[in-house]
C-alpha cells in the first residue's frame, strides 16, 4: 500500500522505463484513490461518494430500481448543497449537462433532490412500503409519478402571492385529493405563506385529512426558506 | 461503500498514469487507447481531452469529467 502523496510522488520521478509504469499500474488497480481533472473536480467528487453514505442516499436507494434516478438524486442533493453555498455558476453547469443529456424528465428528478424535499419523499416510499407492501419496482413507480405530477404537486410561492392566492392553492391540492404535495416559500413570500396555512388550520381545511411538517430555516447564502409537506392519511 | 479518496495531477504526473494504464496521448492531447484509436469516455461517449480527463479509483476507468459523469460512474461501479 502506498498513500495518495507518495503515489503522486512517484509519478513525478518515474520517467517512462517500463518496470517503473508497470508498478505504478500495480499500486493504482491496488488502491482506491482517483484523480480527477482539477482541484475543484477532485473535491466535487470526494463530496459526491459522502453523499452516497448518507442515511438519507442509502434509503432513497432501498426504494429505487432505475439506477438513473440514482445518480440524477445524487447531483440533485450535491446542488442543494451549492445552494445553500451560492455557487450559481456550478449549480448552472450541472443543470444544462443534465437537461441535455437526459431532457426534462432527468432535470427534474434531480431538481426534486434538490429543493431538500427528498427526505419526505424517502419517508412516503418506506410509509407505502409498509402500508402496503410495495416492492421496489412499485416504490420506483410511485416516484416517477412524483416526478411526472411534480409540477401539479409542488407549489412554489412568490413573493407578489396574496395570502388569498396561497389558501386558493393549497385548497386546491386538498379537493384534488392530492396523495402528497409540496409548498415551497422563499424571502418574502413566506409570511404570508404562514398566514394562509394558519388560518385553513383554523378552519380545519387539512386536518384529519393531511398530515402537515414544515420547516422555516435559512441557508448559507443567508436566504430565509419556507417548506411544507403535505401527506394524505387516505392514500 | 468503500473508502476512496480523490485528488488532482498536473499534466506530467497524469501523462505517466495514464501511460501505466496503456493509454497514449496525441499531439491534440486527445487520449488514444492502446489501439491507438482515440479513447472514448463511457459516460458521454466523447473524445477525451488531457485536461478534462478523469481517471477512476483503483481502474483503467478514464473520462470526461463532469458532476454527472462522476455520479454515474458511482452509480455503477461503487455504490453498488
Amino acid at each position: 500500500m502506498i498513500n495518495i502523496i507518495e503515489f503522486k510522488k512517484l509519478l513525478e520521478t518515474a520517467g517512462d522505463a517500463y518496470d517503473k509504469l508497470k508498478e505504478i499500474k500495480e499500486l493504482y488497480l491496488s488502491n482506491k484513490y482517483g484523480f480527477a481533472n482539477d482541484t475543484t473536480e477532485a473535491e466535487n467528487a470526494k463530496e459526491l461518494y459522502k453523499i452516497s453514505n448518507t442515511a438519507l442516499f442509502q434509503s432513497f436507494k432501498g426504494c429505487i430500481a432505475n439506477p438513473l434516478y440514482l445518480s440524477l438524486v445524487r447531483d440533485g442533493l450535491r446542488i442543494s448543497y451549492l445552494n445553500d453555498e451560492g455557487r450559481k455558476k456550478e449549480i448552472e453547469k450541472i443543470n444544462d449537462e443534465i437537461k441535455k443529456k437526459y431532457d426534462r424528465f432527468g432535470l427534474r428528478v434531480m431538481q426534486i433532490a434538490s429543493t431538500g424535499e427528498l427526505e419526505n419523499i424517502v419517508r412516503y416510499l418506506v410509509d407505502l412500503k409498509v402500508r402496503k407492501d410495495y416492492n421496489i419496482l412499485d416504490l420506483t413507480k410511485e416516484f416517477e409519478k412524483i416526478v411526472e405530477n411534480w409540477l401539479k404537486v409542488a407549489s412554489f410561492i412568490k413573493t407578489e402571492h396574496s395570502k388569498e392566492y396561497i389558501e386558493e392553492e393549497i385548497t386546491r391540492h386538498i379537493e384534488q385529493k392530492d396523495e402528497i404535495f409540496f409548498i415551497f416559500a422563499y424571502g418574502r413570500a413566506i409570511q404570508a405563506t404562514i398566514e394562509a396555512i394558519a388560518e385553513l388550520n383554523i378552519q380545519k381545511k387539512f386536518s384529519g385529512k393531511y398530515l402537515f411538517s414544515g420547516e422555516r430555516s435559512r441557508n448559507k447564502a443567508n436566504i430565509e426558506y419556507y417548506k411544507c409537506f403535505f401527506e394524505s392519511t387516505y392514500s | 461503500m468503500e473508502d476512496i479518496s480523490f485528488d488532482s495531477l498536473n499534466d506530467n504526473q497524469k501523462r505517466v498514469l495514464l501511460k501505466a494504464l496503456d493509454y497514449n496521448i496525441d499531439e491534440n492531447e486527445v487520449i488514444l487507447d492502446k489501439t491507438g484509436k482515440p479513447h472514448l469516455c463511457p459516460y458521454t461517449k466523447r473524445k477525451v481531452l488531457l485536461k478534462n480527463a478523469s481517471i477512476m479509483p483503483g481502474s483503467v476507468i478514464v473520462m470526461n469529467t463532469s458532476s454527472l459523469t462522476i455520479s454515474e460512474y458511482i452509480t455503477d461501479y461503487v455504490d453498488v
